[in-house]
């Protein structure tokens, strides 16, 4: 937190005073980095964003409840898939009174203080090292509220509620209804970096910037950034018939490579592409990561979005501290949050898991020194019904997302929640609420903070809101 | 490096032959000839003299391409088979077609049970993994086999989903699959109607329990299977051409298919579905409300949560749009389906997804036109369908399969299944708890969500190809479905499990080999030849073929490389790079 302006956000917080001090102290064994590691560490300006796409539309009227007045408007919707008022945790309201939430009272999700060891999300919330952004979705313009949604006068994104178009838009957000093939602000971020300032960059063409932890995604990709994508596993070197170092293996080897630089068909060819650089990775970087070692005690067992960010840790310590690399754009997904049904049950899981996926790499990023330097933030392919389904809800708009980090002004709520209740001006119909932030704020907001300074080129149609910084970082 | 023919037959680098003339750069020793591809056919030490055959060169690339697209690759059994029919016949043209017709006469293989009620989820999911490896590649119905497989790629159900991993969930989905098989040749029609009944769909989409809404602020109909059939099954997201090209209004917009209020609609016509927990005279309202499941019999109706009122569907279909209030859930249900089936993007919408999964992934508007008017010809029949489509000019022109663009890539489960068929794999006999079946990136029936492994419209985000080739994947507007699985990560997972299947581990699936061990000794030359054939239909590239003789001629000693490691060393090489990738 060394040139960062101080704010009255990490007053109320104090979560980077306590990132950057006492908790590294306390948290220092978690992580046990090599010798080599330790001896050669140190980047001094370094900056991941870890993006976590919750896959099939997360249903964050749940994660995020009214409390007091605004409950029986919640209930009536909700029905029985109603987090029950007593259960919710409740936020303090210290932080954004004043704003647009005043005389409101919300609670967290009670999963989200799951886990006995590590105390969940709701932990983070409290420290002031988490933040949410309300009823945020995507748009090409504003939305005032639902006239103005019918009156056809305002552009809306193309084929909304359909799961692939939306988490299409999320991640291209640029204004326009984003195809297959669109770049996405990560990329588009990424690329921007690059071109400003080729130490703020990966130092290595091997390495891409940005690293996939989940299979092909829209976001990371754009012109001139082709996303590298591994497994939470590890990074898996070619097999090879034949003894290390025999001439069999050395021709095997030889003749495969080679034969990846031979031009053939389109999609061939793109798949030798990748397989090419596969193997550079893997060759370059394989033995470095197996070399880091990670205490992974407070990571949830078994948990698919627990091992990707455990695998994150590891690359950003051998990124950082071998390869010199200065910002990196990772994706996670976690897949399961289309709750059409069984949605009490089933989002309940989801929730404990995220929270303590989270929180667990909060405190990797801690024990490495760098909480303030890794910002980590939700997506998902849009909020759900606020209107129950019976023992579910279905695809909605605009959602709330959340912002872990030591750079992050948390323990507060960002943007604006639009009136709770069935019928409202922001419900297109059965409280699918038109969101009252675009996706592009909020990356604008992630942007800025990871230096970009031409915020127009990586969010094109950012002009098209109001606030471009939405206040959640301070750092 | 170039490589070149030495006069005594050797390769050797180019550079080493000086300017020499004499060296001419490699070339197919049969490019020329009409000996071709010698099968001995049959698994290993099992004679099977019958299907020994000798197939002309000409006619063995078109053959093997052909039963590349139309099955889960081609083996020698099935080369002769075909062979044998063309020369029946008198051309290529008609003896394709007697065996497609012979196929649709084949009685369904279903999967088999290999289920050990004893055995706990994950033992329940290799059984029905293996028993699809097992008909995938030993079933004699290939063309329906490949068939469902597709349809299980359109009507997405998976194991992914929390109950649907476990034991009755695992059982449930090998019957929706032996469903899948048993209509694959019938109509669309009759094809909704079962997948719209059937419980394991019932409660991967959520519809099964839903329930009409009682009051306007309280609990509405699951929108999750009226959207997704809608989206995925059978019309799709915009107003179609009849060559599948999108419908443009007239300010060039796409003009959607249907918004949230016909969604609403079809969720209200799909309430008082429930699973069947009794005898079939019992109450079908049993058990609503409760946790109880059936994933062995078509859901059951109960009228008394079904949404009576009048229901307004698809208008732009030829059957009615509405459903008129207080006809009964089955009939609601059954005029739901006919709206959709009778919708004009039925045929452009499937035909395209059928091509793509036998085909290409980019045809033409014309080919799609044709598909789609077979389609509609035979009453929306899907043999007939796929029937056309691997009949088609574009399907069959090898102008059109030597472009840059043709065909597709194979999915990671088409590549296993090729190599297994080749040389005679078999699963009859393995056991099922420990034969080397997984899990090649790709599992049937456990793809991540509805929308299958990949989608039809895939990009990569960037062309990667460079000035290399004439034609781009993104620039030019082409889409690469199966790409979206081929990361980094999976090129070398895919690569790994590929050369265990063919070097390692002991629970591998046998192959024989004694062909073309038999080949090698006549030199590398014809047995590459015959690697050519067999697996790329004669589209070896010179740059393979030189990688390949480089491996079999090597000089290294007999005791550091055997000839039958270097048999195994080509075949690798061939199943793991780009070219057998790629389905022309």
């Amino acid at each position: 937190m060394s040139n960062a302006t101080p704010s009255r956000r990490q007053f109320l917080s104090g979560c980077a005073a306590l990132g950057a001090a006492g908790a590294s102290a306390t948290l220092a064994n978690l992580f046990h980095v090599s010798q080599a590691v330790a001896a050669t560490s140190s980047a001094t300006d370094y900056k991941a964003l870890v993006c976590v796409f919750l896959l099939g539309g997360n249903d964050s009227y749940n994660m995020l409840v009214p409390l007091g007045g605004a409950y029986g408007d919640y209930l009536t919707a909700r029905g029985t898939i109603a987090v029950p008022e007593a259960a919710a945790i409740p936020i303090g309201t210290a932080g954004y009174a004043g704003r647009t939430f005043d005389s409101r009272a919300f609670g967290l999700h009670p999963a989200l203080g799951a886990g006995e060891a590590n105390g969940g999300l709701s932990a983070l919330y409290a420290d002031g090292c988490m933040a949410m952004l309300a009823n945020v979705g995507t748009l090409i313009e504003p939305v005032r509220d639902v006239d103005d949604y019918q009156s056809g006068a305002r552009r809306l994104p193309d084929y909304l509620f359909a799961h692939n178009h939306q988490q299409l838009q999320w991640q291209t957000a640029d204004g326009s209804p984003g195809g297959q093939g669109a770049a996405g602000w990560g990329g588009r971020l990424a690329q921007e970096m690059v071109r400003h300032n080729a130490n703020g960059g990966t130092l290595l063409p091997e390495l891409s910037m940005n690293i996939s932890l989940s299979g092909q995604h829209a976001f990371l990709g754009a012109d001139s950034v082709i996303p590298y994508t591994m497994s939470a596993s590890g990074i898996e070197r070619l097999a090879l018939p034949g003894a290390e170092g025999s001439v069999r293996q050395a021709t095997l080897r030889r003749a495969l490579l080679g034969l990846l630089g031979v031009p053939n068909h389109l999609m061939g060819d793109h798949l030798a592409a990748t397989k090419q650089r596969a193997d550079n990775v893997a060759e370059l970087l394989s033995g470095a990561y197996d070399a880091t070692a990670l205490d992974t005690t407070l990571y949830p067992a078994e948990s698919s979005l627990g091992a990707q960010l455990q695998a994150v840790a590891r690359m950003i310590d051998v990124s950082r501290n071998q390869l010199g690399v200065r910002r990196q754009i990772y994706l996670c997904t976690l897949g399961g949050w289309d709750t059409h049904a069984d949605q009490n049950a089933r989002q309940g899981a989801l929730l404990a898991e995220l929270g303590q996926a989270l929180h667990a790499f909060h405190a990797s990023t801690r024990a490495m020194g760098i909480g303030a330097e890794v910002t980590t933030f939700t997506a998902s392919d849009f909020g759900r019904s606020f209107n129950s389904n019976g023992d579910g809800s279905d695809h909605g708009w605009g959602g709330h997302q959340i912002i872990v980090g030591d750079a992050v002004a948390g323990g507060d709520l960002y943007g604006q929640v639009p009136e709770l209740r069935l019928g409202s001006a922001m419900d297109t119909g059965r409280g699918r609420f038109i969101p009252s932030t675009a996706v592009d704020q909020y990356a604008a907001t992630l942007a800025r903070w990871f230096g970009a300074t031409d915020l127009a080129t990586v969010m094109p149609n950012l002009a098209s809101f109001g606030a471009s910084d939405l206040g959640f970082m301070a750092g | 490096m170039l490589f070149c023919h030495s006069p005594s037959g050797t390769v050797v680098p180019c550079s080493s032959a000086g300017r020499a003339p004499r060296w001419a750069p490699v070339r197919r020793v049969a490019s020329a000839m009409l000996v071709g591809l010698t099968l001995l056919g049959g698994g290993a030490g099992v004679a099977q003299a019958q299907s020994a055959c000798t197939v002309p060169l000409a006619s063995s690339e078109s053959i093997v391409r052909f039963l590349t697209q139309a099955t889960f690759g081609p083996s020698k059994d099935e080369i002769c088979r075909l062979a044998r029919l063309v020369a029946r016949e008198g051309s290529e043209a008609e003896g394709f077609e007697a065996w497609i017709d012979e196929q649709l006469r084949l009685p369904v293989t279903p999967l088999a049970d290999h289920f050990d009620p004893d055995s706990g989820n994950l033992q329940h999911a290799r059984a029905r993994r293996f028993a699809w490896y097992e008909a995938a590649v030993g079933a004699p119905d290939q063309l329906r086999q490949r068939l469902a497989f597709a349809l299980s790629e359109i009507f997405v159900v998976s194991d992914k989903d929390g109950t649907l991993s476990r034991r009755d969930g695992q059982v449930g989905l090998q019957r929706y699959y032996n469903m899948l098989l048993k209509g694959a040749f019938g109509d669309y029609r009759s094809l909704i109607g079962e997948v719209s009944v059937d419980p394991v769909m019932g409660h991967y989409l959520s519809v099964v329990r839903s329930q009409a809404a009682t009051a306007a602020d309280g609990p509405q109909p699951d929108e999750n299977y009226a959207r997704e059939i809608l989206q995925l099954m059978s019309i799709g997201l915009d107003m179609l051409r009849p060559n599948g090209e999108p419908r443009l209004d007239r300010d060039g917009n796409r003009i959607p298919t249907f918004d949230q209020d016909t969604i609403l609609a079809f969720a209200r016509a799909f309430t008082g579905l429930n699973y069947d927990l009794g005898e079939p005279d019992d109450n079908p309202c049993r058990g609503w409300g409760g946790r109880g499941t059936d994933f062995t019999r078509p859901m059951v109706l109960c009228e008394r949560y079904h949404d009576a009122d009048e229901k307004h569907l698809l208008a732009a279909s030829d059957r009615s749009a509405v459903l008129p209030a207080g006809q009964g859930a089955a009939r609601d249900i059954e005029d739901a389906l006919d709206n959709i089936a009778a919708h004009p993007n039925v045929a452009p919408f499937l035909s395209r997804r059928l091509i793509e999964r036998f085909v290409t992934s980019n045809p033409s508007p014309a080919y799609v036109r044709r598909v789609a008017d077979a389609f509609n010809a035979s009453g929306g029949r899907l043999g007939a369908t796929v029937r056309a489509i691997l009949l088609d000019d574009e399907a069959r022109s090898e102008r059109i399969a030597n472009r840059s663009y043709a065909g597709k890539m194979r999915e990671p489960v088409l590549l296993v299944t090729g190599l297994w068929r080749a040389f005679g794999g078999s699963l009859a006999g393995l056991d099922p708890r420990v034969a080397a079946i997984e899990p090649f990136g790709q599992a049937p029936q456990g793809s991540p969500s509805v929308f299958n492994f990949f989608q039809p419209e895939f990009q990569p985000a960037i062309d990667t190809t460079g000035e290399r080739l004439p034609a781009h994947i993104l620039s030019d507007g082409l889409y690469a479905p199966e790409l979206q699985v081929m990361t980094e990560l999976a090129t070398i997972q895919t690569h790994n499990d590929l050369r265990l299947l063919i070097h390692g581990n002991a629970a591998r699936v046998p192959l024989a080999f004694d062909d073309e061990l038999a080949l090698q000794r006549q030199g590398a030359g014809p047995l590459v030849d015959h690697l050519d054939q067999l697996l790329l239909a004669g589209t070896l590239s010179d740059a393979l073929r030189l990688a390949l003789l480089e491996i079999l001629e090597s000089p290294a000693s007999n005791r550091d490389w055997p000839v039958r490691q270097r048999l195994y060393d080509a075949l690798y090489l061939v199943v793991t790079s780009p070219e057998f990738a790629v389905q022309r």
